[in-house]
């Protein structure tokens, strides 16, 4: 199998350490490798978007190792995570978090913009995605003039815009209706095919199998490792 | 780089016209006033030190009857510098004159004696000061002819009947053109003058003025009428050293060496130091004004700042989620607060410079806007706005993310 990009190993997350334990994350341990679509499944509650939020790097582990490209990041400081985020990951969230008072265009530039990228290579390397998610032609619109499922399109644009090591998909049909969540899911088909690495997390079961392997996530533990390729 | 952050921050006030321009107001009154403050003591300064060194090169001694008195000296000194009568007593001999000039430094000397006097000119009347005019009063002051002729082109029994008007007469009362003010008859105490030439003002404490023939002069008032002298001096002389020589000769011709009273030279430091303890006053306490005004307009700007960090708390998380540093949203809100406070302080800057100028035109002073003061201006409005916007920058950059995004 293809080299190993994240790998966690007894990750546990405590909130409210000494009165009112709530234990998120109970010990979890399991390997990425480059090039595989993930899902995250499990009910409310069950500590999936906690361990969405510590794959990438948004939140710290109570305990365990986090290791990324074989490095272990977990005690990396604020500086250095934002970084990795920056250049290693793309975000997709259920609600977009477009930036509505900018163009889509703009808004597909952003992570350029913070990787200090100089502002004609970004509008070109945004353009590049826009027309890979073909909304190439509502670039200079505002976020809120689009469908929600163009708006997704624009954000899937931003979150390939500086060529991630893993895509993170946060119930990224959730607001879309059930043929555009099909033409979504399709869309990140494709670009595991590409060969970009995918983790969605949903709580829906019909995305879930999308993906070739699905961690099932219960009482913040793994109950089942399913790979179906 | 910057310049996007400037670009965005736009696009976001602009959002925000009215709670934009609603907080700009206070930095805008603080910056105006700041303004105003610096340039009225400027054009305070301007205005004293104007008189002073309008006399070119020449200084007045007066007498008077306690040379230890400030007051007495300064009374005497702006009553001959501001166009006054100086001393009532006539302390001043012709020939002191003569011995004033034999001074090493000293190039002139002139008796001055002025009376205010109601003139009549057609049917017009007006309030002006009659200058008695010996022989070297046109060269002491280096009058230019603007139209007509000097006192020294008629015979001497002519020049007994003949006045020179100046300029500021025809501007001020006659408003007629020169030339055409050659000939008009002048009504000065029941005697009829002709006006033989019109002259510029050299020097602006000889105000409106007629000059008259001193023959004339003593005719209408007190032969031998002086009420101070001038003395002036040779180019590269000192002033100081040779007027203070020409007032020590004086005092030993007339034996008031060891006197209280004598002759003093006009000494006007005592007034510029009043005048500059008043407006040092003025501007501290219109200093402390606008400085409230701007610590409560940067309080303002600030609130401002904090309701929009948590307005955009979900922006911020997203942004910060995918990968702005803190330093990148940090510098984000600085910007915005430093673009509202810069915007502040230019429309502050453009109000102080309306006033000035309209006050400068009032005044009928000339005295260019100093472009240090608006610099400064500029600068202390990004000062504020970096500042003030500091703290909400902080706010913003330390927010959790995930909570950030989370909320609304």
């Amino acid at each position: 199998m293809s080299e190993v990009v994240i790998e966690c190993i007894d990750i546990k997350k405590i909130y409210n350490p000494g009165v009112n334990e709530t234990h998120a994350l109970a010990g979890v341990s399991f390997k990425i490798h480059k090039g595989e679509f993930v899902s995250i499944i499990g009910a409310s509650g069950s500590g999936k978007s906690t361990l969405l939020n510590t794959l990438g790097l948004l939140d710290k582990p109570t305990s365990g190792e986090y290791h990324l490209n074989g490095e272990n990041v977990t005690s990396y400081s604020e500086k250095q995570l934002t970084n990795l985020r920056l250049k290693k990951f793309g975000f997709i969230f259920q609600s977009f978090n477009l930036m509505n008072n900018i163009t889509c265009i703009k808004n597909v530039e952003l992570p350029m913009l913070y990787a200090g990228i100089p502002s004609s290579k970004r509008k070109k390397m945004a353009e590049e995605k826009m027309d890979r998610m073909m909304i190439k032609n509502q670039a200079n619109k505002k976020p809120m003039t689009l469908s929600g499922g163009q708006r997704q399109r624009v954000a899937i644009a931003r979150a390939l815009v500086n060529n991630p090591e893993v895509i993170f998909a946060d119930e990224p049909t959730g607001a879309l209706d059930s043929k555009t969540t099909v033409s979504i899911l399709e869309l990140l088909k494709e670009l595991n095919e590409q060969g970009n690495t995918i983790v969605v997390v949903t709580h829906d079961m019909n995305v879930a199998k999308t993906a070739k392997r699905i961690i099932t996530i219960k009482d913040g533990k793994i109950e089942s490792d399913v790979s179906n390729v | 780089m910057i310049f996007e952050y400037i670009k965005l921050s736009v696009r976001e006030l602009l959002n925000n016209k009215l709670r934009s321009f609603l907080s700009l107001i206070g930095i805008v009154i603080g910056v105006a006033v700041v303004f105003i403050i610096f340039s009225i003591s400027d054009i305070a300064n301007v205005a004293i030190t104007n008189q002073i060194t309008g006399t070119n090169g020449s200084v007045n001694i007066n007498y008077v009857k306690d040379r230890t008195d400030k007051f007495e000296v300064l009374n005497q000194s702006m009553n001959s510098n501001f166009g006054g009568m100086g001393s009532k007593q006539y302390v001043f001999d012709l020939n002191d004159l003569e011995d004033l000039k034999q001074i090493k430094g000293v190039e002139d000397a002139l008796a001055v004696a002025t009376a205010y006097e109601n003139v009549k000119v057609n049917r017009d009347t007006f309030q002006v000061a009659i200058r008695s005019a010996p022989e070297n009063f046109m060269d002491f002051y280096e009058f230019k002819m603007v139209a007509g002729n000097s006192f020294d082109a008629y015979p001497k029994d002519e020049r007994i009947n003949l006045a020179i008007i100046n300029d500021k007469i025809l501007d001020d009362y006659l408003q007629i053109p020169a030339e055409q003010a050659i000939g008009q008859k002048i009504k000065i105490k029941n005697r009829l003058f002709t006006i033989a030439g019109v002259t510029n003002t050299p020097n602006q404490n000889l105000g409106t003025m007629i000059a008259i023939d001193q023959e004339a002069y003593d005719l209408m008032y007190s032969k031998g009428t002086i009420q101070y002298l001038s003395v002036k001096v040779k180019p590269g002389e000192d002033l100081e050293t040779t007027s203070q020589l020409a007032v020590d000769k004086l005092n030993e011709i007339h034996g008031y060496q060891n006197t209280k009273n004598g002759y003093a030279l006009e000494d006007l430091s005592f007034f510029i130091q009043q005048v500059t303890q008043v407006t040092g006053i003025l501007s501290l306490v219109m200093g402390i004004i606008a400085s409230i005004s701007l610590l409560v307009a940067g309080i303002g700007v600030m609130n401002i700042m904090l309701v929009s960090v948590v307005e955009r708390t979900r922006e911020i998380g997203v942004k910060r989620a995918i990968g702005a540093s803190k330093s990148a949203i940090r510098i984000q809100f600085i910007v915005e607060s430093c673009l509202l406070t810069l915007i502040g302080g230019i429309i502050g800057v453009t109000i102080g410079i309306g006033v000035i100028k309209i006050a400068l035109m009032v005044l009928n002073m000339q005295l260019p806007i100093n472009g240090s003061y608006v610099a400064f201006a500029l600068v202390f409005s990004i000062t504020l706005g970096i500042l003030f916007g500091y703290l909400p920058s902080k706010r913003a950059a330390n927010l959790n993310i995930i909570e950030a995004i989370q909320s609304e």
